[in-house]
C-alpha cells in the first residue's frame, strides 16, 4: 500500500470529527413527524384555524374504540371499568361511552357552566329567584337523587350544570345498553377517547394507544374480549409503524445489496469503507446545518435526503479508487480504466450495468 | 364491661341469626309501608324531614311516595328511575348512578323478601341483639358501592324493621323510619344520636 503519513492522519483527523460531530447532532436533531410541514403555511385566520383542527383539533385526537366479545352486560361492564381507568392518564383528556354523570365534565369546564347555560339569559339571579331555587334544592336533597347532588350543590346552588347537560345530549346518539354506548347490532361497545396528543404525533399517539390496548389488556384477563381501536391518531400510528418497516426492509436490502455490489467491483473491503466516509460526511454536514439554522428536521426529509447522498456519494467512492488519480481526460462514460491492469480496476461490466450520467462524473471530479 | 361481656355471646351467633332473622322479614308482595326520612347534610342547619308511603312490588321495583310537606313519586322500575314534583318537568336517571338508592333498593326489597342469599350476595352482614331487639348491619361487597355507602344499619323489632340508617361518603346520613315508628313526634332539633337512641330502644 502506498499511502503517506499525512494521509493517514488526515483520515483519522477526518473520522474524529465526524464521530464529535455526529456526536452533537444526534444530541440536539429533532426529527419530526408532522405532515402539516408539507402545507403551504396558512395566510388568513381561516387558514390556520384549519391547519391547527387538522393536528390539534378535537376531532382529530379522537380515538374510537369498540370492545367485542361476551355478553352485552359483561361488554357495559368492560367500557365502564376501562373508562375510569384512563379518565385519570395523562395521555388522555375526556373518555367516555356515554354514560352521562355529572363527574363527567372536565373540571375545567366546570367555571364556565353560568356562561353555558341560557338560564341568567332570560333571569335575573336576584334574591328572589335564588331564595326559590335554594327551596327546590332542599327538596332535591331530601328525594332519592339526594346523595347524588349533594357534592355539587355549594358550587351550584341553581344547576346549571343539569341544564348545560340537557341542552348538550344529543338528538341522535349510538344505541345504548346498559347506560353504555353500542354499535347498531348490539355487539360491541363502543367508547371514545379525546388524546392529548395531536394526530401527527405517532409517537406519543403510540404511547397513548399502548396505554390503552394493556389497561384493556389487564381487564381481559381471561383473554376473550377484543379491543378495535380506529381514529386519525390510530391511523398515524398506523402508517408510521408501516412506513418504518417498509423503510427499514428496503433500506436494508439496498444497502446488502450496494455492498454486494460494491466487494464485487472492488474485490477488496478497504475503498467500500472508504467510500461510506464522504456520505458520513455530507449527512453529518447536512444534519448540522438544519439543527442549527432550524428547528427540526422531518422524517420523510430526513430519508429522501439519506437516498439521495447513497447514490451520490457511493458512486464518488466507486469511481475513485483508492490510490489511482483520476486523469483529467477521462470522459463521462468512462469512469472506470477500463484496462488499466490495476489489481484494483472493476470488472468490466459495471460501466455497462451502471451508465452514468454527466452529473455523476462532474461529481467524481469535484 | 358487662355489658360486652353479655353481647358477645350473641356476637358469635350471628350469622346463623341474621338468615334466620332475615327470612322472617318476608312480607307478602305487594306491600305498602308507611315511612319518614330524616336527611341530615353538611349543607343544612337542620335535617331534612319528608314523609309518604312506600310500595314495593319486587325485587326491582319499589314506589316512594312523599306526602309530607310536598308531593313528590318516584319510581324504580328496574334500571330506571322517575322522580316527578309538583310543577316541576320529571327527571329520570340510571340507578347505577345513584349507589345509595341502590343501596338501599337491594337492601330493603331483599329484606322484604326474606332473601338472605341475595343480601349476601351484595353485602356483609353483621348481626346483633336478639329477637324482639336486632340490629343488622350491612357492608357493600363492591368496593365502588362502599365508597359511595360505607353502611347500611338496619334496627327492628321482632319481625318488623324499625328504621334503615344509611351512611353516605359526604358524611351525611339519612335514617328512613318505617311502620309506627314514623308516626312518632320527633325534637326539635333533632340530631342523629336522638334518632340513634330511638331506633335502639325496646320500647314505644
Amino acid at each position: 500500500m502506498n499511502r503517506s503519513l499525512p494521509s493517514i492522519l488526515l483520515l483519522i483527523g477526518w473520522t474524529v470529527v465526524l464521530f464529535a460531530l455526529g456526536w452533537y447532532v444526534q444530541r440536539d436533531l429533532v426529527v419530526g413527524t408532522d405532515l402539516r410541514l408539507f402545507l403551504p403555511s396558512p395566510t388568513t385566520p381561516a387558514q390556520r384555524l384549519l391547519l391547527e383542527e387538522i393536528g390539534e383539533g378535537p376531532a382529530s385526537r379522537v380515538l374510537v374504540a369498540s370492545i367485542e366479545g361476551a355478553a352485552p352486560e359483561a361488554l357495559a361492564d368492560t367500557s365502564r371499568a376501562l373508562v375510569t381507568a384512563l379518565s385519570g392518564s395523562k395521555n388522555f383528556g375526556i373518555v367516555t361511552n356515554g354514560e352521562m354523570s355529572l363527574d363527567a365534565i372536565p373540571e375545567r369546564l366546570l367555571p364556565y357552566r353560568y356562561l353555558l347555560s341560557p338560564t341568567l339569559d332570560t333571569q335575573q339571579l336576584d334574591a328572589h329567584y335564588l331564595h326559590e331555587q335554594l327551596r327546590a334544592r332542599a327538596e332535591d336533597l331530601a328525594s332519592p337523587a339526594g346523595a347524588m347532588l349533594e357534592p355539587l350543590l355549594p358550587r351550584d346552588p341553581t344547576l346549571e350544570l343539569l341544564k348545560v347537560l340537557q341542552n348538550w345530549q344529543p338528538m341522535h346518539e349510538p344505541n345504548r345498553q346498559f347506560d353504555v354506548w353500542f354499535d347498531g347490532e348490539g355487539k360491541r361497545a363502543l367508547l371514545i377517547a379525546e388524546t392529548t396528543a395531536p394526530a401527527f404525533d405517532p409517537d406519543r399517539q403510540r404511547i397513548a394507544i399502548d396505554e390503552l390496548r394493556k389497561t384493556f389488556a389487564s381487564l381481559n384477563t381471561d383473554g376473550s374480549l377484543k379491543l378495535t381501536v380506529s381514529g386519525p391518531g390510530a391511523f398515524s400510528v398506523l402508517m408510521e409503524g408501516r412506513t418504518r418497516g417498509e423503510a427499514q426492509a428496503l433500506g436494508t436490502a439496498a444497502t446488502v445489496g450496494m455492498i454486494v455490489l460494491l466487494l464485487v467491483a472492488y474485490r477488496r473491503i478497504g475503498p467500500v469503507i472508504v467510500s461510506s466516509l464522504p456520505l458520513a460526511s455530507a449527512g453529518v454536514a447536512g444534519l448540522l446545518a438544519v439543527s442549527l439554522l432550524f428547528d427540526a428536521v422531518h422524517g420523510i426529509t430526513l430519508a429522501f435526503g439519506f437516498t439521495r447522498l447513497c447514490s451520490r456519494c457511493v458512486n464518488c467512492g466507486r469511481r475513485l479508487p483508492p490510490g489511482s488519480p483520476v486523469p483529467a481526460s477521462r470522459t463521462r462514460h468512462s469512469c472506470f480504466p477500463e484496462s488499466s491492469g490495476s489489481r484494483s480496476s472493476p470488472v468490466s461490466l459495471s460501466p455497462r450495468l451502471l451508465p452514468l450520467d454527466s452529473r455523476h462524473a462532474t461529481c467524481c471530479r469535484a | 364491661m358487662s355489658l360486652l361481656t353479655q353481647m358477645a355471646p350473641l356476637a358469635a351467633a350471628a350469622e346463623l341469626d341474621a338468615a334466620a332473622l332475615i327470612q322472617r322479614l318476608a312480607k307478602p308482595s305487594p306491600a305498602t309501608i308507611d315511612f319518614a326520612e330524616v336527611r341530615f347534610s353538611a349543607l343544612l342547619k337542620q335535617p331534612l324531614i319528608v314523609s309518604g308511603t312506600l310500595g314495593y312490588a319486587g325485587p326491582t321495583t319499589l314506589d316512594r311516595h312523599v306526602t309530607r310537606p310536598y308531593r313528590e313519586d318516584t319510581e324504580i322500575r328496574g334500571e330506571s328511575v322517575r322522580v316527578s314534583r309538583e310543577g316541576e318537568p320529571v327527571r329520570s336517571f340510571a340507578l347505577k348512578r345513584a349507589p345509595e338508592l341502590s343501596g338501599l333498593l337491594t337492601a330493603f326489597t331483599a329484606l322484604l323478601a326474606g332473601d338472605h342469599d341475595s343480601v349476601r350476595r351484595e353485602f356483609e352482614i353483621a348481626a346483633s341483639g336478639d329477637e324482639t331487639l336486632w340490629q343488622l348491619k350491612l357492608t357493600p361487597r363492591d368496593a365502588r358501592v362502599r365508597k359511595h355507602v360505607p353502611g347500611i344499619q338496619i334496627h327492628g323489632r321482632r319481625d318488623l324493621p324499625r328504621c334503615f340508617t344509611i351512611i353516605n361518603d359526604n358524611g351525611g346520613a339519612s335514617v328512613m323510619l318505617l311502620g309506627g315508628a314514623s308516626q312518632a313526634q320527633l325534637p326539635q332539633p333533632l340530631t342523629r344520636e336522638w334518632l340513634e337512641r330511638f331506633c335502639a330502644s325496646p320500647d314505644a
